[in-house]
């Protein structure tokens, strides 16, 4: 797979995770180098990028006992491409599957 | 290759391309080291798992992309001298007023509730409160320390508000200057203060329950006085005006 591609993936993954609730990048990190085959460090840059786009927002928060974590949160203009996004990818899978069907017979 | 054999490597290639915010980065490198060890991975398998350090850190090459600003140094030095004045004659004197005004009030209405309740009047000569029964003072006393309260919350956001906008506005400046002579840029920050679920949380504890405490305070306190004076306009029959 291209790594534009997997990119514009991960990016994806990473919006649902976030319309969830507010993660660390570590979180976003973990969970999606376990479905997606990809290197653990590489889920940072692009969340970097995702937040100069202006997808999402970082904040501090300071835990019990420790040093203050980042963490991550979707914009209103995050949700609104997360919306646009999952209702494109969703079609493009059904329609990629009806093609591909074809050949099972 | 070990944790600060990593962290080196990618600092060096972050620092030749001029990359901004790298202690940023790599502080959340380091906290991955730091979670993925506390699950009992050591240095070196950490670091084979996030990947090449050189290769992760050109992924934070800046922007190649010509700068549209780029050369125009002395219009945006111009530019920012005006913006500069604008805030700090304009929008700094008015936030503070305001954050004054807002404060004084709180801080009248937290003492005059205080005042009324505990009938401090007939002990201490500063407060000058108007005569009326015993029922009366402590509900209309009630009601004023609920919006003491009340006003405090909100002077306490605008404060977190302007303070936001402060930092949003000195960014704005250091990206706009750094964009005229051609150097990277930091993201931009929000104008609204980014308050955690807990912060908003406790808020809206403070802030609900002294509204509601107000609303009832104040419909007992008016409805009894006027009762006892035998007229709706009980001040007029406490004198309180004359």
């Amino acid at each position: 797979m291209g790594l534009q591609y997997k990119k514009g993936i991960v990016e994806l993954c990473a919006l649902a995770l976030l319309n969830r609730r507010d993660c660390y990048g570590y979180d976003i990190s973990d969970i999606l180098s376990r479905y997606v085959e990809l290197s653990e460090g590489a889920v940072y840059p692009i969340l970097r990028k995702m937040k100069s786009d202006g997808l999402v927002t970082t904040y501090l928060s300071e835990e019990s006992g420790g040093p203050p974590r980042k963490y991550y949160a979707m914009t209103k203009r995050g949700r609104q491409v997360y919306q646009a996004s999952r209702a494109e990818w969703l079609t493009f899978v059904k329609n990629v599957g009806e093609i591909l069907k074809e050949d099972e017979s | 290759m070990n944790r600060s054999e990593f962290i080196g490597r990618f600092r060096r290639v972050l620092a030749e391309q001029r990359t901004g915010d790298s202690d940023d980065i790599i502080a959340e490198y380091e906290q991955h080291f730091e979670r993925r060890m506390a699950d009992g991975r050591s240095e070196e398998e950490v670091a084979a798992l996030l990947g090449a350090p050189e290769e992760l850190a050109r992924q934070f090459a800046p922007d190649k992309e010509p700068k549209p600003h780029r050369g125009s140094v002395f219009a945006t030095a111009l530019g920012l001298g005006v913006a500069d004045v604008t805030f700090a004659l304009g929008a700094v004197p008015l936030a503070g007023g305001w954050l004054a005004v807002m404060g004084s009030v709180s801080l009248a209405f937290l003492l005059g509730g205080l005042a009324l309740i505990f009938r401090l009047h007939r002990s201490v000569a500063f407060f000058s409160v108007p005569e009326m029964p015993f029922i009366s003072c402590l509900l209309l006393g009630l009601a004023t320390l609920s919006l003491g309260v009340l006003t405090s919350v909100g002077a306490w956001y605008c404060a977190r508000l302007f303070a936001q906008m402060l930092r949003a506005y000195g960014r704005w400046r250091r990206n706009t200057w750094a964009a005229a002579k051609g150097e990277p840029t930091l993201p931009p920050l929000a104008v609204y203060p980014h308050l955690t679920a807990k912060t908003r949380r406790a808020a809206r504890r403070v802030a609900l329950p002294s509204l509601a405490a107000f609303v009832v305070t104040f419909a007992a306190g008016y409805i009894v006085s006027a009762f006892l004076a035998g007229d709706v306009e009980f001040w007029h029959v406490w004198q309180w005006f004359v």
